[in-house]
């Protein structure tokens, strides 16, 4: 059965929650809960609230997503 | 975490995968005009029965049937409804088969062929040419992508190839349903899109024991897709026949292994 891609969207964080958890405003104006990914964790890069941010979403949960890359 | 396949688990796919080559071949030599939907259904579940597996996408949530029939401008997950094949539709067969604990997953398209040939007219012939021509483009690029699927290698490099060879062809790739990693569950890690979105070394790597369901998911006319009001089927925007070809492989130490055989 063929599977939906994940797709990327840009955001921007409105708050963040405890155990790297945020929640960000889509384009679109719907806010969703998205935790950090692995990688930039290992990095220890930093995310506040009001930063831009990739995040990458699967069509099969529109509520949850994982930050990528923080855009300047 | 993309999940590794030992040689025992790779033997049981090989087994499972072999029971589904041969319910999809029965299924497509049992395509003629007047033939509906439904029957072919019930053949592929009883197929499946007697040779001891389980249908994979009547595991899938919210899915009850045992396969997808796409008819011409349906791209993929079309339900098996009452409709009746008529000769020169293009048909897209996609079955699953879960056995000894492991999916396996298989498509292939097919061009409905009349019983009496002397009945079609120029027009219809020529079309049919257009139309096996587009199938056959669909057959070659997944051919060749197979080839690409060996150690070392990565996604990107079969997404490259499929893309190569559709677009090339003037035909679309679909970028919005993708190939994936199968196994335990039927759609697992990585996601391998027909298209390159990224350059080639920002995609996984392919290593000794991954099993990934490579698919090729095209239109004759452009990409754009519309979603269906049943939840599940997905057609072309401008209503042109869409191909779609899959085959279950396996990355081994001497190169690719097509599981389903």
């Amino acid at each position: 059965m063929a599977h939906q891609g994940s797709i990327e969207v840009e955001g921007i964080v409105k708050e963040s929650l405890p155990n790297t958890l945020f929640r960000v405003e889509l384009p679109d104006g719907n806010l969703i809960l998205c935790h950090l990914s692995g990688k930039m964790r290992m990095h220890f890069i930093k995310i506040l609230p009001g930063d831009r941010v990739r995040v990458e979403m699967t069509p099969y949960d529109k509520t949850k997503g994982r930050i990528t890359f923080r855009l300047k | 975490m993309v999940p590794i396949k030992s040689s025992q688990d790779l033997k049981k796919m090989q087994e499972g995968g072999k029971i589904l080559a041969a319910v999809l071949s029965t299924v497509l030599e049992n395509i003629k005009p007047g033939v509906s939907e439904k029957d072919l259904e019930e053949i592929a579940v009883s197929e499946i029965k007697k040779a001891g597996g389980a249908p994979s996408f009547k595991m899938v949530p919210g899915y009850k049937h045992a396969l997808c029939i796409s008819t011409n401008d349906v791209i993929v997950h079309g339900i098996p409804g009452n409709y009746k094949f008529k000769e020169g539709d293009v048909v897209g067969i996609d079955c699953g088969v879960f056995y000894k604990g492991f999916h396996t997953d298989m498509s292939d398209s097919i061009i409905v062929r009349a019983i009496d040939v002397r009945t079609q007219t120029i027009d219809f012939r020529l079309k049919q040419q257009e139309n096996d021509l587009f199938l056959d483009t669909g057959i070659k690029a997944l051919e060749e992508a197979i080839k690409e699927a060996k150690i070392g290698n990565r996604v990107g490099n079969i997404s490259k190839k499929i893309q190569s060879f559709i677009e090339g062809a003037g035909y679309s790739v679909v970028k919005v349903l993708v190939g994936h990693g199968v196994g335990k569950e039927l759609h697992e890690e990585p996601e391998i899109p027909g298209f390159l979105d990224k350059t080639i070394d920002r995609t996984p790597v392919l290593k000794e024991g991954m099993t990934i369901a490579i698919e090729v998911i095209y239109n004759k006319g452009k990409s754009g897709v519309e979603y269906g009001d049943d939840g599940w089927t997905i057609r072309t925007q401008d209503h042109q026949i869409s191909g779609l070809f899959e085959r279950t492989v396996a990355i081994t130490k001497n190169g690719p292994l097509i599981l389903t055989n």
